[in-house]
Formats: C-alpha cells, sequence, structure tokens
C-alpha cells in the first residue's frame, strides 16, 4: 500500500473468519491505520485484494460524533445510514446507548457536553447499532483514563463475546493487545511488513497474567526489534 | 468570565463613555454635544409620544430588505463558487474589490441611480452585505472535514444524509459568524444611506434634526439607533451559538 510517495504497508496477508478479537499491534506511525481503512474499503490497496462480505462498523481513535447533533442522534446514524427511519432510529439507539451506560438526559445532549468516556460510548453505540459482523477499532480507548479504559475495555470484549462478533483492534499498547484478543499480530519495519502472527492462549485470567504475557510478546526478537526505535 | 462580572464591566465601558460625553458638553457647551441627560431624557419623549415608531420600522424595513437580497446573493454566490473552483475566483476578485468601496461611494452612486427617497438605503445595504456573506459562504463550502467524509464513508452513508447531516450544518458553522457581522454592517449602512437620502427612517430623523440645529433630537435618534442595533446584536448572537468542531 503506497501512501504520499511511500510504501507503508508490503505483503500482507490477513484472513478474519469466524468471531473473535484480533489485535494489529506496532509502534505508532507504522502504518495501522492505514491497514484499517483498506479493511473497512476506505481506501484501495495499490497492490494486492481486499476481500470482504461482511457488515462492517468502525470506531474511531476519536470518537468522531457530529458536534451539531445529539448522542441519541449519533448513534442512531448508522441505522439512517441503512434506510431505517429516524424515529426508529433513534428508539433502537436510545435501547442501546441505556445499555452501555447513557442515561436518556445524557442522550439529548451534544457531544460537547459530554465527558470523553460517554462521547466514546455514543461512539461504539453507533457502530454496534448496525449490527455489524465485523467490528473495526482503531485506538478507541487511547484518549482514556486508565478506569475509563478498563471499564470500556471489558465491555467490548463482553459484547464480542455475547453478539459473536468478529474484531479487529488496532493498538499500539501490548497489554491491551493481550489483554482483549484472541489473536495478536505485530507489523514492523519500513515498510511495514507482518512480523508475528500469535494466538493468545491461554487468555490471560487477570491484569497480572495480561502484563506478563504481554512482556514475553515484546521479549520475541522480531517484535523487540519492531519497537526498537533504533532497530530496523 | 462569569457573566455577573462580564455584565458590570460591560456597564462600566458604558459608563465612561457617557461620562465623555458629560466633559465634551461642559467643554464645548450645547452646540458641540448636547447634555447627555438631555438627550437621553428626549429619547424616552420620542418613545413615549410614539414618534419613534414610523422611523424605526422604516430603517428596519431597509436593513432586512437589503440584508435579505445581499445575502440571498452572497450565500448563492458563495455556495456555488465553492462548487467551483474558477467561478470562485473569479468572484472573490469581484467581492475584494465590492469591499474596498468605501460606503459613502456608494450612496453617492445610489442616489445618482435611483434618485431621493427609494432604494437608496436598501441597496446599500445589499451591497455592502453581499461580499461579507459571500466570503462566510465559501468559507463554509471549503471547510470540508474529512474526518466527517471518512465516518459517512465508513458507515455508507447515502448522499442525501451526508448533505443534510454533514454539509449543510458545517456550512453554517463558518456562514453564522458572517451573518452577525453583516448585519452590524447593514445597520449602519443604512442609517448613513438614509443620513444622504434625508428621507425616511432614523436616518431620516437624524438629517432633519440636524438641519434644525438641533444636537439634542439629534443624538436622542442617535441613542434610539444603538439600542435597535444591541437588540438585533444579541438576538443574533442567540441564534449563532453554534456548537464549535473542537468538539
Amino acid at each position: 500500500m503506497r501512501l504520499g510517495g511511500k510504501t507503508i504497508l508490503q505483503g500482507l496477508d490477513l484472513a478474519v473468519t469466524g468471531s473473535g478479537l484480533i489485535a494489529i499491534m506496532g509502534p505508532t506511525g507504522i502504518g495501522k491505520t492505514t491497514l484499517l481503512r483498506v479493511i473497512a474499503g476506505l481506501i484501495c490497496p495499490n497492490a494486492g485484494r481486499r476481500r470482504c462480505q461482511a457488515r462492517i462498523a468502525t470506531i474511531f481513535q476519536d470518537a468522531r460524533l457530529l458536534p451539531w447533533q445529539s448522542a441519541l442522534d449519533n448513534a442512531a446514524f448508522g441505522l439512517r445510514a441503512g434506510g431505517m427511519s429516524a424515529a426508529l432510529a433513534r428508539q433502537h439507539a436510545s435501547a442501546l446507548l441505556e445499555r452501555l451506560g447513557l442515561s436518556p438526559e445524557d442522550q439529548v445532549k451534544r457531544p460537547h457536553a459530554l465527558s470523553g468516556g460517554m462521547r466514546q460510548r455514543a461512539a461504539i453505540a453507533r457502530a454496534l447499532a448496525v449490527e455489524p459482523d465485523l467490528l473495526l477499532m482503531d485506538e478507541p480507548f487511547s484518549g482514556l483514563d486508565i478506569n475509563l479504559r478498563a471499564d470500556l475495555q471489558n465491555l467490548v470484549r463482553g459484547i464480542v463475546d455475547q453478539r459473536k462478533l468478529a474484531a479487529i483492534l488496532v493498538t499500539h499498547d501490548p497489554v491491551e493487545a493481550v489483554t482483549l484478543s484472541d489473536r495478536v499480530i505485530v507489523l514492523g519495519g519500513r515498510p511495514a511488513k507482518k512480523l508475528a502472527d500469535l494466538p493468545v492462549s491461554p487468555r490471560p485470567r487477570d491484569s497480572a497474567d495480561a502484563y506478563a504475557i504481554a512482556a514475553d510478546l515484546m521479549r520475541r526478537p522480531e517484535v523487540a526489534a519492531a519497537y526498537n526505535r533504533f532497530g530496523t | 468570565m462569569p457573566p455577573v462580572r462580564r455584565a458590570l464591566f460591560a456597564a462600566l465601558g458604558l459608563f465612561v463613555l457617557v461620562l465623555l460625553w458629560q466633559l465634551a458638553f461642559r467643554l464645548g457647551g450645547p452646540f458641540v454635544m448636547p447634555a447627555p441627560v438631555d438627550a437621553f431624557a428626549r429619547a424616552l419623549e420620542l418613545i413615549r409620544s410614539g414618534a419613534v415608531w414610523r422611523p424605526a420600522a422604516v430603517t428596519t424595513a431597509h436593513v432586512l430588505f437589503g440584508f435579505g437580497l445581499g445575502g440571498m446573493a452572497g450565500l448563492v454566490l458563495g455556495l456555488l463558487s465553492g462548487v467551483n473552483e474558477d467561478l470562485g475566483a473569479s468572484l472573490q476578485t469581484i467581492s475584494t474589490v465590492l469591499l474596498g468601496i468605501p460606503p459613502i461611494i456608494w450612496i453617492v452612486l445610489a442616489l445618482l441611480w435611483f434618485g431621493p427617497r427609494g432604494m437608496v438605503p436598501s441597496f446599500t445595504v445589499a451591497v455592502g452585505v453581499a461580499p461579507v456573506v459571500f466570503a462566510g459562504a465559501i468559507a463554509g463550502m471549503r471547510s470540508s472535514h474529512s474526518e466527517f467524509d471518512e465516518l459517512a464513508a465508513a458507515f455508507n452513508a447515502p448522499w442525501r444524509q451526508r448533505f443534510l447531516e454533514i454539509k449543510i450544518p458545517q456550512i453554517s458553522v463558518a456562514l453564522l459568524p458572517a451573518l452577525a457581522t453583516a448585519l452590524g454592517f447593514a445597520w449602519k449602512m443604512a442609517l448613513m444611506a438614509e443620513v444622504l437620502d434625508a428621507g425616511d427612517g432614523i436616518g431620516g430623523a437624524i438629517a432633519d434634526a440636524r438641519s434644525h440645529l438641533d444636537t439634542t433630537e439629534t443624538m436622542a435618534w442617535v441613542i434610539i439607533a444603538l439600542v435597535l442595533l444591541l437588540i438585533t446584536d444579541l438576538l443574533l448572537a442567540r441564534a449563532a451559538q453554534t456548537p464549535t468542531l473542537g468538539t
């Protein structure tokens, strides 16, 4: 994949089937978001093919809510895009928002009147409302404080399990990757290549476990090289 | 700044102005400036007697009519220019030139073209407002935040939804401040034109008072005009409370 005259990604083969969460990990700026954009069908690869038969929904790094609409209308955006009437879309979105922890009073507020966590919840609701087969998440928890992050991480993982979704999570945080995913793919190098593709098995039982597994992951030579500023 | 503090200091500013006015009166005598107290009293009398309504209505009509005409023209041309870059380039040059022409020139030209007691004030307002709204409309069209376009693409939003839910609000955010500026402009231009036209409206009343060397009446009308300007300004400030894109 070339962007702006530079080859960002090269020789990447990725197959996603069934359900479960895949984490795509790598140092910042390596091309993870670019890869996600290719997967979402927002940009076309210069070489190679994208074959996708799933219904996709995206959660962006910045909640990316429309500032002039209420949280409720924002959450219903995807439903309206699919042709649902505004009134029905609001109903569905409202129920979903409430399950995600946004009270009806908060739902009618505009994004600027909501906290970062609430905004991200609205963005999650927007993605889930369309009942996707594949959920794409671009570092959706990176702007949040630790407690909030843990809350939302658990929330999303719970939903992925419950609805048996396939999900791809882009993250630069190895602990987050290990905590949430069933499979970790590490990107590295310039142009970026797949350096590792490992199952997370057994899944971590608690956060200490997650840190330990993440540490092991980081110690693998190919991964260490990717994160090493002075390496390849 | 908390609103009470702000209101207090705003009032202080006004108070200082009135104080300076009083000083001018003391130093120069009633032919230079009437006493503030007299001018305010006359203004109140004008309101009480009902003499204020017709001129105020006429000036308001001039402002609204001119604002409507000029605003429409500016908006349509601005939106078209946002779509077609060649058109935009040509119109922007024209707009800059129009903005550069001092209002007084427009008034003189309008008097020549339309004659007195007619379209002069409305025309002047329209010509003053159009370039400002034009600039705002272009800015709105160009403020394409690709992040929202990406959002729309990510959810496969249809053209109609993109236009109504993203494009139009984006344009409004840039447009409303331009409209507020244009409205302030419009009042000043209308008054200026009316004074020179010496016809109807508040400007006409000012011209009339001036011709009788009645400085008290002149200033009374000025006060009334300022009050009207403040009211419209406040109303538009309310309407322009759009959320910022930074959230």
